[in-house]
């Protein structure tokens, strides 16, 4: 999935072949690829089943070698109807709903393969944790922070793929606040003071929000609570804001930095992850839920 | 006195190289991708929604037993681009046919730089 040319950069990407069999058409997130639901929470990309309208993304076209069009080995690509979508400096920006071709054209415009994705409008946004599953709610601890990525899907429950620029707001800042670029799917969320409060996503209008309940007493307040409030599936042991002493997944009592799996004793105040997630339709036995 | 038979040599020799061509009939599509929504590939109308790209091998048809061989240079060209383009595609006598805009044009067939018909391509709404 991860490939580099030359001494440059190749940002990572994901293949599907052409339909006319002559290679395979990569689908890149941009550089700032953590806006695009198709790279999130992973070191690669996936080749999305739709694309959502004003999501730019790129795309490029590698040939297959025993092909017998005669075409250098990697081709340029080009929407076939700039309606549908545009292409400037090598991004493409889907524009309209409906099917829209990509054309991987030799030196000479003759068209040596050919793609359509699906271009759909948002009509839901989700939250997704770092396994990639949808969550209704969120806890973690103050003083900690934890992961969340807003994601968009069609009518029919489709991922949307492209990148979008999210624009954030929590409710009551005195209980958690956002600690990343505001203009991203994927924030990092800490916990201030105990509480409960409404972190919400928006795009272009469609909006989402998820319940964040904060567990403990004020960061740089010593505390314990029971985490198991509310799935009684994903955590299991106490936390304590201050100390960091918490196993969120396996039942045991321990002193961990959920960062780097060392026992060392974490200062709540200092950052170091430690979510508490609570997913949908998680099996507690798989060990996703909580992990950082 | 001689003129006459040179004449007349001529228009037999013309018509008896006529008789030993191919004779367009017509043109026939043969799909060669499957778009994701239905298009329309009749030998003398094509239809398709915006932003859809087929891809057909196109062969002149003849109605004699002469066929349109290589030596015939097939040429598409759309009448209006921004209605519906057509492309060349990756082998000889493939095509790729391209909704651009709602609307209805032609597409001029012409082999040997010679035009031979013009067919109908109508352009539907994007199809979602």
């Amino acid at each position: 999935m991860l490939s580099c040319t030359g001494s440059f950069y190749d940002p990572p990407y994901d293949e599907s072949e052409g339909e006319l069999g002559n290679g395979d058409f990569r689908y890149r997130c941009l550089s700032s690829g953590k806006t695009d639901a198709a790279c999130l929470f992973s070191e690669g990309a996936v080749f999305p089943g739709a694309v959502a309208i004003g999501a730019p993304f790129e795309m490029d076209y590698s040939k297959d070698p025993e092909s017998e069009v005669d075409s250098p080995a990697t081709l340029a690509v080009q929407p076939a109807a700039e309606r549908m979508i545009s292409r400037t400096a090598g991004v493409f920006t889907p524009h309209e709903a409906g099917y829209a071709a990509l054309l991987a054209l030799s030196s000479s415009s003759d068209v040596v393969d050919v793609i359509h994705l699906r271009i759909a409008p948002i009509a839901r946004v989700a939250f997704w944790n770092e396994s990639r599953l949808e969550v209704t709610k969120l806890s973690v601890s103050a003083g900690w922070t934890t992961q969340v990525a807003a994601v968009p899907f069609d009518t029919t429950d489709e991922l949307l793929s492209g990148s979008l620029p999210f624009a954030w707001t929590i409710e009551d800042e005195a209980i958690a606040v956002i600690e990343t670029e505001p203009s991203a799917n994927l924030i990092e969320l800490r916990g201030v003071a105990g509480g409960v409060t409404t972190l919400t996503a928006d795009i272009d209008g469609v909006q989402a929000s998820i319940e964040i309940t904060v567990l403990g007493g004020a960061a740089t307040t010593s505390s314990a609570s029971d985490t198991d409030s509310d799935s009684g599936t994903t955590t299991d042991g106490d936390t304590d804001a201050t100390t960091g002493d918490t196993d969120m997944t396996s039942g045991t009592s321990s002193d961990t930095d959920m960062t780097s799996g060392t026992t060392d004793d974490t200062d709540a105040t200092t950052g170091t992850t430690g979510p508490l997630l609570e997913p949908l339709d998680l099996d507690p036995e798989d060990g996703q839920g909580g992990q950082p | 006195m001689s003129r006459l038979p040179l004449a007349a040599l001529a228009a037999v020799t013309a018509s008896l190289l006529t008789a030993c061509g191919p004779d367009y009939s017509g043109t026939q599509f043969n799909p060669r991708s499957t778009a994701p929504v239905p298009v329309s590939l009749e030998p003398n109308r094509i239809t398709l929604p915006v932003g859809i790209a087929v891809t057909a091998r196109v062969e002149p048809q003849s109605s004699n037993s002469h066929p349109y061989d290589e030596y015939y240079q097939l040429r598409l060209t759309s009448q209006d681009p921004n209605i519906a383009d057509v492309l060349r595609g990756p082998l000889e006598r493939e095509f790729v046919f391209i909704g651009v805009n709602e609307g209805s044009t032609c597409v001029d067939v012409v082999m040997n730089d010679e035009f031979y018909e013009c067919i109908e391509i109508i352009v539907e709404p994007p199809a979602s």
